[in-house]
């Protein structure tokens, strides 16, 4: 199922990419924006496992990989201020950490190879289903250079770590475990979309006609605003929710 | 007894931590997720604080929210009903992210800390603002005036408070309810103006002082300000609908249309004065804002002060990191004393509702005042971290970064790796003319850098600012940079004394320099001869004090300009590995970590 999930997954988001890259230019910042995105999030994840790896060899090189990963970010961010649609929103959503000093850093590399596995099938794509645009591909062409670099470089500290094939194969399984669950949750979510927006149509429009004259008062707005003068002594400082 | 504060959900997210009604940090999130005015549950900073200071979730005692979510919620639901039917967007994206977790918001914070929920208390936004400034002050009597874009209800509260014995009284004098808000207009203003609005607030003030206030007839039909209270005509404004920009159609027909997001400026502070006919307009109309929002600063103040019946103020929300209103404010007559707490953001909220869970829990406000003006409260920087890392930059790795992607005319090489970042040392390399990063001790509470995570250059060489604001900071042009200064230096270049009255200690008042200084102070000085100062504490600072001392040996002049240590669009750095991956990754020459120098190098010059 699981499996099922996943490959229809990337089935359907693979084809809407390429329709998106392909046919929709006014869409491109959008897609260059989340790569963007994506290599800064990256970034920050080595950032929080950097001083728990050793030898200090290999920090060195993902110290240099985390460099890499902030300048494609900067790369990105630059590709859409040249597309002629524009919109570079700020990055909206939340960390969540893979490092834990617990259980070390391995698990975050496992992470960080998955993902850029298919962030170069992604760029590949890019580059294959590509513009005429020369500079943009020569750029992308040197980003996925730099990605292969550091899939290998994340297999010599799997290696190094000790980690057998199995432990690594077992939490990349987990991964596409959890990434199937988020995508049938969200396509729950788009199934049920139009039954809450109704939901939040009737609401709306009941609290509206019932409301909307009190809510109108409440934020005085029915005529010019002039402060009374309160005189109102604080009597709780804090409040507590009754248990 | 172990209490934490907590403020997020709208900006600056961040917790502090109280031990025995002593303040012993407060950090904010988004110095350890790198999202600038992150706005999520401040789970990094916790573990931080956690961390640092031997603690476990079952050391905490009691936890606090600095706002009200009922409160907030009601709000919300009012104001996208309130404009009803044309707000359906906004009331669904709203009350999906309300219903769906917000309203939550205190069982998730026992979640986190896994406490029961009598253990989690919250209290009113302004309050805790007010809190903060009054007890940080030390006044024994003061109105306090907080002006945000928007707390729980109000975006703007006036209070008077007085210490009663071990107590602390607090009178709610007037409000102004959202969306009567008068720093939401100079947000407007400030995204009319093609910055982002609640972020580039310092740009616009920055651009008022290439304008004039021509505007004003325009203006005043969107902000009126009478003598004893402003109303707004939300005709010109869409702040019930948070979806559409904030100005609304009738904006622009008064003001032509918006200025584009990333259209250039044609002119900048140090070299080019000659504006444009169209940036002309747009410096005019920041003017027109800037000085229509100090009158109605210096209004609110007023009355605040009228209602309190006193001369003292405390000031705080985020409206308060406008340093040329808090000049304004400052130089009113009605006004002996003044303060404004080192956050007097969001950021420091989690501070204020620690403050009142302490005074609640009956602790003394004397105990509770103690840190409170103390701007270094954030996490430590020990270069430990890095130490190995340093020692191994000059390996193949990092040069293939650095000679591909750092500079384009430059091949960048780590020339010495000093063990002696003594003051007098980095006052060496600063008297030089090179561009210093300092990175040392506890970081700086509030968006302000203030010697601990500083990027530091001669006040006289313009060239080292061109250098900063655009390979660096990547910011514009005429925005000018903060001087750092003795009080003994103070006193000899400045023309008004706004320091002398008041605490300069966290860059919040501006100064005009004495003409004959302009030379001396040019690149930390702006187009109308003024300066955000800060006046370096001996006491609170004493390497960043040492610094200043030995530059008036070596230049003649204990200043330095001071900008905080930061890429464009990223948070002031934390750590020493921040520190470093900034300094490798921008044009900056020495970086100072702890006790270590490092110095990078162009290879022309490297013989």
């Amino acid at each position: 199922m699981i499996q099922f999930i996943n490959y229809f997954e990337k089935f359907i988001s693979h084809s809407l990419f390429i329709l998106l890259w392909k046919s929709a230019r006014k869409y491109r910042h959008y897609i260059l924006n989340r790569f963007s995105q994506t290599e800064r999030d990256s970034a920050w994840q080595l950032l929080q496992a950097l001083p728990s790896v050793e030898p200090l060899e290999i920090r060195l090189k993902i110290l240099g990989q985390l460099l890499e990963e902030l300048y494609h970010a900067d790369l990105f961010e630059s590709l859409v201020q040249k597309e002629p649609v524009s919109n570079n929103p700020d990055f909206q959503g939340q960390r969540n950490k893979l490092f834990s000093k617990k259980q070390g850093p391995w698990r975050c590399f496992v992470y960080f190879l998955e993902g850029e596995n298919s962030a170069l099938k992604r760029l590949n794509e890019l580059v294959k289903w590509g513009s005429q645009d020369v500079n943009l591909n020569r750029i992308l062409k040197n980003i996925i250079a730099d990605e292969s670099g550091h899939c290998s470089v994340a297999k010599t500290y799997l290696i190094n770590c000790g980690k057998l094939p199995e432990e690594i194969n077992a939490e990349i399984q987990d991964i596409r475990q959890r990434r199937a669950q988020n995508y049938l949750k969200k396509i729950m979510a788009l199934v049920a979309y139009p039954l809450t927006y109704l939901f939040m149509f009737i609401a709306y429009v009941t609290l509206g006609i019932f409301s909307f004259y009190l809510c109108q008062k409440a934020m005085r707005l029915n005529k010019k605003y002039q402060p009374k003068c309160l005189k109102q002594p604080i009597e709780t400082l804090i409040f507590r929710m009754p248990t | 007894m172990n209490t934490i504060g907590i403020s997020y959900g709208y900006h600056d997210s961040s917790a502090s931590l109280f031990s025995s009604g002593k303040l012993l940090a407060c950090y904010s999130e988004e110095r350890f997720t790198r999202i600038k005015h992150d706005k999520n549950f401040p789970s990094e900073a916790i573990e931080n604080i956690l961390e640092d200071f031997n603690l476990k979730f079952e050391d905490i005692d009691q936890v606090i929210l600095a706002e009200d979510p009922q409160l907030k919620f009601a709000r919300i639901l009012s104001s996208s009903l309130a404009a009803f039917p044309f707000t359906l967007k906004e009331f669904r994206i709203s009350m999906s992210q309300w219903l769906g977790k917000k309203i939550w918001k205190l069982s998730d914070v026992a979640q986190h800390f896994k406490i029961p929920l009598s253990k989690v208390s919250y209290a009113e936004h302004h309050l805790c603002h007010a809190a903060y400034s009054f007890v940080a002050s030390g006044f024994s009597e003061s109105a306090i005036l907080i002006v945000d874009s928007v707390g729980d209800w109000n975006s703007v509260t006036s209070y008077s408070a007085h210490k009663q014995g071990s107590e602390i009284k607090f009178v709610k004098n007037f409000e102004y309810p959202f969306p009567h808000s008068v720093a939401l207009f100079y947000s407007t203003v400030t995204q009319y103006l093609g910055f982002k609005p609640n972020n580039d607030e310092c740009t616009t003030m920055a651009l008022a002082a290439f304008g004039e206030p021509k505007y004003r007839t325009e203006m005043s039909k969107i902000l009126d300000i009478n003598e004893d209270h402003f109303s707004l005509n939300h005709k010109f404004l869409n702040m019930l609908k948070f979806t559409k920009p904030g100005f609304s159609k009738k904006f622009e027909l008064l003001f032509g249309k918006r200025r584009e997001k990333n259209s250039k400026w044609s002119f900048n502070l140090l070299d080019n004065y000659t504006i444009n006919p169209k940036d002309k307009l747009f410096a005019d109309i920041a003017s027109t804002s800037q000085k229509l929002f100090e009158e109605a600063v210096q209004m609110l103040a007023r009355q605040s002060l009228q209602e309190a019946g006193s001369k003292n103020l405390c000031l705080g929300g985020g409206a308060f990191l406008n340093s040329v209103s808090n000049s304004a404010v400052a130089s009113m007559d009605v006004v002996e004393k003044i303060y404004i707490p080192p956050d007097p953001g969001d950021g420091g909220n989690s501070i204020g509702a620690n403050i009142l869970l302490n005074l609640d829990l009956k602790i003394n406000h004397l105990e509770i005042s103690k840190a409170l003006s103390n701007p270094l409260m954030g996490q430590q920087a020990p270069s430990l971290h890095v130490a190995g890392l340093i020692e191994q930059l000059n390996t193949e790795s990092i040069h293939k970064y650095i000679e591909r992607f750092n500079l384009e005319k430059f091949s960048l090489r780590i020339k010495s790796i000093e063990s002696t970042a003594t003051p007098e040392a980095i006052a060496k390399h600063i008297s030089e003319g090179k561009i210093v990063a300092w990175c040392h001790g506890r970081a700086e509470i509030g968006p302000r850098a203030l010697g601990n995570r500083s990027i530091l250059f001669q006040p006289s060489r313009t060239d080292l600012a061109k250098i900063v604001s655009e390979r660096v900071k990547k910011r514009f042009g005429f925005r000018p940079y903060a001087l750092s200064l003795t009080q003994e230096e103070a006193n000899r270049i400045f023309i008004t004394a706004n320091y002398k009255k008041f605490s300069s200690a966290n860059m919040q008042f501006s100064e005009q320099i004495k003409p004959e200084f302009y030379d001396q102070v040019r690149a930390g000085m702006h187009v109308n001869g003024s300066t955000r100062p800060q006046i370096v504490n001996q006491i609170l600072n004493p390497p960043f004090f040492e610094l200043l001392k030995e530059l008036k040996d070596k230049t003649g002049l204990a200043a330095v300009i001071n900008t905080s240590f930061n890429e464009s669009n990223e948070p002031l750095v934390n750590t020493a590995l921040d520190a470093l991956i900034t300094f490798l990754r921008t044009d900056i020459k020495i970086l100072c970590l702890d006790n270590i120098i490092i110095e990078k190098i162009t290879k022309f010059n490297d013989k």
